[in-house]
């Protein structure tokens, strides 16, 4: 874990609605489907998903319920609220400019002087 | 949205904590357990899988706090396990509590009490009104002419054509009369009702709903006197009639005019002012029901007949300056054509409630006085209170320490001594509430309509504010105090070490509280020696003894003959009844609102450059019953009947005005018609002046004629009963009210007032003003000595090894006392003092409602400081007394 960067501040909820969106899940499956979308280019700390998670609920972005599992387990299970959507795709325009913008940052050669 | 997600989130949490906890734990256990599996599945030993999900989870408890931090509650825990906290406190130290929440609670109740008054007779919007915060009520001002309304009153139906004609802001405007008593059939059965002439408009720009039938139409409010319909109340549906639908289309005999009753207003709508009103009639019928004079001229042509109040409604988007402007053109407009008024009227815009009036009454600028006043009582009592907690936090310095010291944060001790402070006051407001419902009613006794002690919400908002006002001033600095212990300081035995900047804390609120106590006895004082000078005029009559019976006789249909035998009837069967003392009549009466001045001169004189004189028709006997002594002369008597000589009383002004023509005994004088021919009336008798007002000092020559010489004099005045009893007037008014009533059954309703009952409303802001100053400012000083009497047993509990020393040093128990007082009196003299400059700097603003004394009579101030220090004195000398009587060695003891 120790050899993988830590997620930037907030980001982690940005790849929580990310996971969100593909469909309603639990929050092991969400770490291990994080961990998957990424490749294992970052772990997700696992135990702070669950403040992240709450805080995010308080927001209105996901909703929660408990079900059973396929192997017959309760579980607590969240889903995205069409306002989680909307900030998915809000979330997801402010990353790409800010990544359009350090990537040209990174990029620069110096022109003019 | 967001927001209210949030907020639900949060509720939810604080409900069902313990349910929200047990699923968080459930949660991340479900959570290692699958990880664990997942590493098993990997091929790592179980144990080894287990150590290595709880490494990538994180820690546990770290991450349990995150959450409960992501919750948003955290606060809104503590603060239950602050409130749990201050109620266990609170409960081991029963005396306290209950001394601090009674203190309180008659400090909020004595505020809220007197706020619930004031709601009711000029805050709070009529029911059954659609959007009241709409209307607004036009005040019409005039300066010139025959009708001066300066500060804006009713205007005439002129008026109020005019703005409905060409102010197109309302959107709706309506028109009404002030409510009088109607009589409700005839006979035994008579009963007096109230009733309002109002516009066809009325209920519809009110939006008031029917319970049954119908809201006139508007031909019904056309034609003078062509209409005879009415609306009554729901609750005289049901008193009357038991709810009956059969009353629609039936006929009511109101005033003597048989009504038909078209609609019932539905049950939430008893009027817009504080008086229920039961019946409602179009403005056609005002003259026909006797409202207005019935003469020859439609009254609503008349510019004179200022009687009309005018409300409006204007949609809450339109500006109010435009609807005053509008409505200012369209009566100046007006009143070009209608040369007897001021020229150049304006109108005002008020709110529907009696606090919107642009002219305030002596009886509301009274009501803010009190409310002014209870606050005071209720910072004595804020006062007290802090210092109350101010010694008890003495005895728990060691406790606070101790919490500070295993780690409680400072502002976590803060907020815990306040939130014990606002635990009490919540008590005292609950309490409190309980106060105020009776001290309503017994202001609402000062002849306040029924419906004034009612809680509604604006009231209980009040008393909340209250409560959560006087928590944070009573608690704030025992609480900052609390905060502020140092755990070093604190744990150290006690040794006695007076605390130099909690002492002088202490007396400054000792010190404000016999301030503000000297600024209510101030006010009681000048208020109970108002109260004195009122008692002590001599009004001329014994008001106190009269009932006057009142009969409208015109109304009735009585003719001449038939007036005058009823009169000889009614004095003879009233005077048979047990307990009556005398029975005459009288045109006016004492303190009548109703005078007539007539033509008057002295034979052979030109006219007196006097005002009047007033003259009034009695009966025999007249001055014997109502108490007024006749000076010189005789009164009017049995002999003096149709056929004799013209005979006439004057009062003593009259008299005096006489005095330079010649003998007034004796002298011959022309009143009314004789003035325009040689007859004479022959002043028989000079009599005490009757005050015309109870409180006017100066009294109008008057003139007494004989009534049984002239019977027809004024045909339109009826005649009053004037009935003299042995005992409580009020307590035989029923009996003579039933003897009158069941004469003739076609006898309209008889009314029956104690004479008191006319000065009632002149004597009132004097009553109310002392009852009220002195009982509050009794309770001020009630609190302000308790207060007293606990900062000197704090100091001395604080004294004591001190005083042990001393006492066993060889100073006596005096020299012990005396030390003690001459400390504890600091602050109250520096109150005293403080008190007394401030009520003699502002003692000027309550001149207007004493009656001739001045706020600035040194004999008040040096009462109060006399009273004040003597109850101070005692406050402290029972505790001195004590600690100086302790035996030395049992103090020094308990070090």
């Amino acid at each position: 874990m120790s050899d993988r960067p830590d997620l930037l501040q907030g980001t982690l909820e940005m790849l929580v609605l990310k996971a969100l969106s593909l469909g309603p899940m639990h929050g092991w499956g969400m770490a291990q489907r994080i961990e998957q979308m990424s490749r294992g280019t970052f772990g997700v700390h696992q135990g702070s998903l669950y403040p992240a998670l709450q805080r995010m609920k308080r927001k209105g972005w996901i909703t929660s319920s408990w079900a059973t599992t396929e192997n017959n387990r309760r579980a607590r299970y969240y889903a995205l609220t069409p306002q989680g959507e909307r900030q998915l795709s809000l979330e997801r325009d402010e990353w790409e400019r800010t990544a359009r913008g350090v990537n040209w940052v990174l990029q620069w050669e110096g022109g003019g002087a | 949205m967001s927001f209210f997600s949030d907020i639900r989130e949060r509720l939810h949490m604080v409900l069902f904590r313990a349910e929200a906890e047990r699923e968080m734990d459930e949660e991340m256990r479900f959570h290692l357990s699958m990880e664990t599996e997942r590493l098993v599945r990997e091929g790592l030993p179980r144990e080894e899988a287990a150590r290595r999900a709880r490494i990538t989870f994180g820690g546990l408890e770290w991450n349990k706090e995150e959450v409960r931090d992501a919750r948003g509650t955290r606060w809104l825990e503590e603060f239950g396990s602050d409130v749990r906290y201050a109620v266990r406190t609170l409960r081991r130290t029963p005396a306290f509590t209950t001394a601090a929440i009674l203190t309180l609670a008659l400090g909020i109740g004595a505020t809220t009490s007197i706020f619930t008054v004031v709601n009711a007779l000029f805050l709070r919007s009529p029911e059954g009104v659609h959007q009241p915060s709409d209307l607004v009520r036009l005040y019409f001002v005039r300066n010139e002419g025959m009708i001066q309304v300066p500060n804006g009153g009713p205007g005439s139906y002129i008026d109020f054509r005019a703005i409905r004609a060409s102010a197109p802001a309302f959107s709706g405007l309506a028109a009404f009369m002030s409510d009088r008593d109607f009589d409700l059939g005839r006979g035994v059965g008579a009963q007096r009702i109230r009733g309002r002439a109002v516009s066809q408009s009325f209920f519809p720009v009110l939006g008031v709903d029917m319970a049954a039938g119908r809201w006139f139409f508007p031909q019904e409010d056309s034609t003078v006197g062509t209409h005879p319909v009415a609306v009554i109340s729901n609750a005289l549906w049901q008193s009357e009639f038991g709810g009956d639908p059969g009353v629609l289309g039936r006929a009511l005999l109101v005033n003597g005019q048989s009504l038909t009753v078209v609609g019932i207003a539905a049950a939430d709508f008893s009027g817009i002012e504080i008086d229920h009103v039961d019946i409602w009639v179009p403005f056609s019928m005002a003259p026909a029901l006797g409202l207005v004079d019935q003469g020859s001229s439609d009254w609503r042509d008349n510019p004179a007949m200022a009687t009309v109040n005018v409300l409006g409604r204007v949609p809450g988007s339109t500006p109010r300056e435009l609807v005053a402007q509008q409505a200012g053109i369209a009566v100046r407009h007006a009143a070009e054509r209608t040369p007897q008024l001021d020229p150049t009227p304006d109108v005002l815009l008020g709110a529907l409630v009696p606090a919107g009036d642009p002219g305030r009454s002596q009886a509301e600028k009274l009501s803010l006085w009190l409310l002014v006043v209870t606050v005071l009582v209720l910072l004595v009592a804020c006062a007290n209170v802090a210092s109350l907690m101010l010694s008890r936090a003495l005895a728990r310095e060691r406790e606070t320490a101790v919490r500070s010291s295993l780690g409680a944060a400072r502002s976590r001790l803060f907020r815990q001594h306040l939130t014990e402070s606002m635990v009490m006051a919540f008590g005292g407001g609950i309490a409190g509430l309980f106060v105020a419902l009776w001290g309503a009613r017994v202001a609402a006794q000062f002849s306040l309509p029924s419906g004034a002690a009612t809680l509604d919400s604006s009231v209980l908002l009040f008393a909340l504010t209250l409560t959560l006002a006087t928590g944070i001033l009573f608690g704030i600095i025992p609480a900052w105090q609390a905060g502020r212990v140092q755990p070093a300081d604190g744990l150290k035995e006690a040794a006695g070490g007076a605390r130099p900047y909690r002492a002088r804390f202490r007396g400054a609120l000792v010190g404000l509280q016999v301030a503000m106590t000297a600024v209510l006895l101030v006010g009681a004082v000048l208020f109970l020696r108002s109260l004195r000078q009122v008692y002590a005029v001599d009004p001329g009559v014994d008001a106190g003894k009269i009932l006057v019976v009142s009969v409208d006789v015109a109304g009735a249909g009585f003719s001449l003959p038939e007036r005058n035998r009823f009169y000889t009837d009614a004095l003879r069967r009233v005077g048979q009844i047990p307990g009556i003392e005398g029975v005459s009549t009288s045109a006016f009466g004492p303190f009548s609102a109703n005078r007539y001045g007539g033509a008057f001169h002295v034979r052979g004189h030109a006219p007196l450059p006097i005002n009047g004189p007033y003259m009034d028709w009695v009966g025999a006997g007249y001055f014997q019953t109502v108490g007024t002594a006749i000076l010189r002369g005789s009164g009017i008597t049995e002999q003096h009947v149709r056929g004799t000589e013209f005979v006439a009383v004057v009062n003593e002004s009259l008299a005096t005005a006489l005095m330079p023509l010649g003998d007034v005994l004796g002298m011959c004088v022309a009143v009314g018609e004789q003035t325009r021919s040689d007859g004479c009336t022959r002043i028989v008798g000079i009599a005490e002046n009757q005050r015309s007002g109870y409180l006017d000092a100066d009294v109008d020559p008057a003139l007494y004629l004989a009534r049984a010489q002239d019977p027809e004099a004024l045909p339109w005045a009826g005649t009053d009963l004037l009935v003299r009893t042995s005992g409580d007037p009020s307590v035989i008014a029923g009996e003579v009210r039933s003897a009158v009533q069941s004469m003739h059954p076609g006898m309209p309703f008889v009314s029956v007032q104690p004479l008191e009952q006319r000065i009632r409303d002149e004597l009132l802001p004097y009553r109310v003003g002392a009852t009220l100053f002195t009982l509050f400012a009794g309770l001020a000083l009630l609190l302000a000595a308790v207060g007293l009497y606990g900062m000197l047993g704090y100091s001395i509990a604080e004294r004591r090894p001190e005083l042990g020393i001393r006492k066993s040093l060889g100073a006596a128990g005096g020299d012990v006392v005396r030390f003690l007082i001459l400390r504890a009196m600091r602050p109250v003299i520096f109150g005293l003092v403080l008190g007394l400059v401030a009520a003699y700097a502002g003692g000027r603003v309550l001149e207007a409602m004493l009656y001739d004394i001045t706020a600035r009579e040194p004999a008040t101030f040096i009462i109060v400081a006399i009273f004040l220090s003597v109850v101070g004195f005692i406050a402290i000398y029972l505790p001195a007394r004590q600690a100086a009587n302790v035996d030395p060695m049992v103090t020094l003891r308990a070090e």
